[in-house]
């Protein structure tokens, strides 16, 4: 548990970890928008080949670049089905006569039953998901012996084929554009380039430092919060509280055995540290010198320039083609 | 330079009892000092009211002829630093080197010179290795002595040990006080706040508080063999001084045993 | 009853080549009335892994832990309840602010209890009796946990573990950041505890002062292996390479016996616990 560690950062040496932060974010912004001028698949394969394309130049490891897309499966598998069922344009490419009948609509319980149960065991659960999706499909279709309340046809059309797979590989090229930037970066130098981005908000009276050094405690204490957490835990737990089962009541009970301590403790650190960070001389909104300056290198420049042209020329083809 | 504390109270403001009261004291540098006293005896406060960290109800604390109040701050806390209690609660940065220069960037110290001084303040410290770590990867005695890094940077005259080493295990302790030692022979002022005896024993002068106010300030030898003072604050008396107090008290004779306990106490 | 480990492991990440252990291959029994253990190591040399799978907070990776008679395994499908061991071993954490959360202290030392399945009045009466082991009085019962001193948080979150009524009772580093009255005051308990109420009590600490004065048995642990079972004298008298691998301190008694006996030449017995000991002896000499 102490070796939990914040953010996706995989130390690395390629070029792509030699880039100023503010060039990193701005790059990452300027082709996350270009992602949305695309209007077809065939153009968003290519912008997926293209962050390919860094990514292994960067010799950043596709696996872990794939973790990062782990937490989007599930929305842009909802995406994809709801496209697909809903999208009635173009011409019909495949329709099938559908029931829902007891006997379905049993096979379907105990398949979600099962999918739910069994899940956990599972490696690779994606695969696993779309196998639970196929069973579905079928049973839906060929089961069809008992009482049939509604008969309907599922019809996928060209087009909502189309628009499903391209949502589905946009949502994938933002991803992966994003995995780029939070894996090669360290959350030290993000937290620095966000603070000079964000200078243009001293207008409105924000000042971008603190936001910085709010940024910076919390990445210094969540770790630290988190080990303490586990440790209420296990003193509750020593004590005969149940985290894992229990009535609604005695949950709440054993719920707010851990945060009252939590809160307790962290209200402490927060009068302790900030008589520490006093005593260290620190005056809020105080100008200040600063240990880590951002160095603008040509590259930087280069790599600018670069996602400037790609914006440029996917707004070029949208409204060419 | 001295500090030079005048008449000085301070009360919460929901309570009625004074945490310090009435309590006028100098401090000469160099000098080590042990400030003594069961909790709630005000010693902490007393630190806090020294850096500036809480504002007297009455009175004055002169650092080096500064009074402190508001706008000399920042002037106050470039001569005092203070390490406190908890190793996990002034630890800032994500990073050792990060908190060290939190405090040269809040004295606008320039960018060229930082790093040397990052550099040289984590040898002093013996922390040269763990520059770029988390603090999640230290030990407590770890994170103190980046603590004391991130003062020596500052290069204060005074360094105000808060209970510094009572969450730490032996050896971290040990480190600390060879630190404080080393800070010492460097011509630092240390004061120490604390209660446990065998650090009181390092110090030139202890100040015993009890209730807000001073009960005891004298050279140390005179305060720890204080039987009477030291049972009223609750606090122990180093080993061998009690074996040696507990021993005249019951007239015991061999004169050799006697001079060997205080010999060996005065020692430590 | 009592805790048996045999070959008792715990890794972080077992299945890994060059896996770090935090515990490696401990085998030893403890029982379940009377006896008094000081378990002595550096930071992070196991001894608080030890103590979580003593209260089954941590399951071995490796080896067999019985404890209460029943056997911890690693469940693969619903974690399994183990309360009655919990009820068994009571385990004090180091900082009384991790377990203290309810509005008085009554409550908060009744909350094992009405987890155990009693009743509210079995519950007071429990935690009733359970404070004034540790001798807080009624006038504390209304309070909030969070108005108390230190040292009196730290007493009622013993009785918050003595309420679930263990035989063996487990403190962790009982004495780190506490005033030297609480720590006379916990000195005295743990011995009314072991000595009245016969219980078992297992101490971490690193004052080898205290070690030396309550224990009747060390564990040392280096390098999260036990290197060392028997009794302080065994240890701090027979076998000094232990002290000196494991850096672990002497004990003041020690210490000033052996310099009167090099500088003086008068021998005193070191089946002595603490300095008033030594005070009588050197006074009726």
């Amino acid at each position: 548990m102490n070796n939990f560690v914040l953010g996706q950062y995989v130390p690395g040496k390629s070029y792509i970890y030699k880039l100023d932060p503010r060039v990193k974010i701005i790059s990452t912004i300027l082709l996350m928008v270009a992602v949305f001028f695309l209007k077809n698949y065939y153009e968003m394969l290519g912008a997926i080949g293209f962050t390919l394309i860094i990514l292994l130049t960067s010799r950043i490891s596709i696996f872990k670049a794939l973790k990062g897309l782990r937490p989007l499966l599930m929305l842009s598998i909802f995406v994809f089905l709801f496209q697909i069922f809903f999208n009635k344009s173009g011409y019909v490419i495949h329709s099938k006569e559908m029931y829902l009948s007891i006997d379905s609509i049993v096979a379907i319980v105990l398949l979600t039953l099962i999918y739910f149960l069994t899940k956990k065991y599972i490696k690779l659960n994606f695969l696993y998901f779309l196998l639970f999706l196929t069973l579905i499909y079928f049973s839906l279709a060929y089961l069809n012996n008992f009482y049939t309340f509604l008969t309907f046809n599922l019809e996928i059309y060209k087009n909502g084929l189309d628009m499903s797979l391209f949502i589905f590989f946009r949502l994938i090229a933002i991803v992966f554009i994003a995995t780029l930037l939070t894996l090669s970066t360290k959350p030290t130098d993000l937290t620095l380039g966000i603070e000079f981005l964000l200078k243009p908000l001293k207008v409105i009276k924000i000042n971008p430092e603190e936001i910085a050094l709010i940024i910076t405690i919390a990445l210094r204490y969540i770790p630290t919060i988190m080990d303490e957490a586990y440790k209420i835990m296990d003193a509750q737990a020593s004590r005969g509280a149940d985290f894992k089962s229990g009535s609604i009541v005695k949950k709440v009970k054993i719920i707010v055995s851990l945060l009252v301590p939590m809160f307790v403790m962290s209200f402490e650190r927060s009068d302790e540290l900030a008589d520490a960070m006093l005593s260290r001389n620190f005056v809020p909104g105080k100008k200040k010198t600063r240990y880590h300056v951002l160095k603008w290198k040509t590259i930087d420049t280069f790599v600018l320039i670069f996602s400037i042209l790609v914006l440029g020329g996917a707004i070029c083809l949208s409204i060419l083609l | 330079m001295k500090i030079e504390i005048n008449n000085l109270k301070y009360k919460y403001e929901d309570k009625s009892r004074f945490v310090v009261d009435d309590i006028s004291l100098v401090i000469d540098s160099p000098s080590w000092v042990s400030i003594l006293g069961h909790n709630g005896s005000g010693k902490s406060t007393l630190a806090k009211l020294i850096m500036g960290i809480l504002e007297p109800t009455s009175g004055t604390i002169l650092v080096d002829s500064i009074e402190v109040k508001e706008e000399n701050l920042y002037e106050i806390r470039k001569k005092i630093g203070i390490v406190y209690q908890n190793p996990d609660n002034q630890f800032v940065a994500t990073s050792v080197e990060d908190d060290i220069a939190f405090g040269l960037e809040n004295l606008c110290i320039p960018h060229d010179e930082m790093k040397p001084i990052i550099d040289n303040v984590l040898e002093a410290v013996s922390m040269t290795k763990y520059k770029d770590k988390a603090p999640s990867e230290l030990s407590g005695g770890q994170k103190q002595r980046v603590a004391i890094a991130g003062i020596l940077a500052i290069d204060p005259e005074v360094f105000i040990f808060d209970e510094a080493t009572s969450m730490l295990d032996p050896i971290g302790r040990r480190d600390l006080i060879e630190i404080a030692k080393a800070l010492r022979d460097r011509g630092k002022t240390i004061i120490m706040i604390t209660h446990n005896m065998d650090e009181a024993m390092l110090s030139d002068r202890c100040i015993v508080l009890k209730r807000g106010k001073i009960i005891k300030d004298d050279k140390t030898i005179n305060v720890l063999t204080d039987y009477e003072t030291l049972r009223s604050t609750r606090l122990e008396m180093p080993s061998d001084l009690y074996v040696y107090h507990e021993l005249k008290e019951k007239n015991y004779k061999n004169k050799e045993v006697l001079d060997l306990l205080w010999e060996s106490a005065l020692k430590k | 009853m009592g805790i048996s480990l045999e070959k008792v492991s715990y890794s972080y990440n077992p299945k890994k080549k060059g896996t770090i252990y935090a515990l490696k291959d401990v085998s030893l029994n403890i029982d379940s009335k009377d006896d008094f253990i000081s378990i002595i190591g550096e930071t992070g040399s196991g001894k608080s892994t030890l103590c979580s799978i003593f209260n089954a907070l941590k399951v071995p990776t490796s080896g067999i832990a019985i404890i209460n008679d029943i056997r911890l395994k690693k469940q693969r499908k619903r974690k399994e309840n183990y309360n009655s061991i919990r009820k068994h071993v009571g385990l004090v954490f180091q900082f009384s602010d991790y377990q203290l959360f309810e509005e008085t202290v009554l409550k908060d030392v009744m909350f094992a209890p009405l987890n155990f399945g009693k009743s509210i009045d079995e519950a007071t009466e429990i935690a009733k009796h359970a404070l004034s082991l540790v001798h807080i009085d009624e006038s504390y019962y209304e309070k909030s946990p969070f108005q108390l001193s230190g040292g009196e948080k730290k007493l009622v979150s013993i009785a918050g573990i003595l309420a679930m009524e263990p035989d063996i009772l487990i403190f962790d580093e009982p004495t780190a950041g506490i005033d030297p009255e609480t720590k006379r005051k916990l000195i005295k308990l743990f011995k009314e505890l072991n000595e009245v109420y016969h219980k078992t009590i297992i101490i971490i600490v690193h004052d080898m002062n205290i070690a030396y004065d309550c224990a009747k048995r060390v564990l040392v642990l280096k390098d999260s292996e036990l290197i060392f079972d028997s009794t302080p004298y065994d240890l701090f008298v027979n076998h000094k390479e232990i002290v000196d691998i494991a850096h672990i301190d002497n004990p003041d008694v020690l210490r000033i016996i052996d310099n009167i006996y090099e500088k003086t030449g008068i021998k005193i017995d070191k089946h002595i616990n603490n300095l008033n000991m030594l005070v009588e002896v050197l006074a009726n000499e």
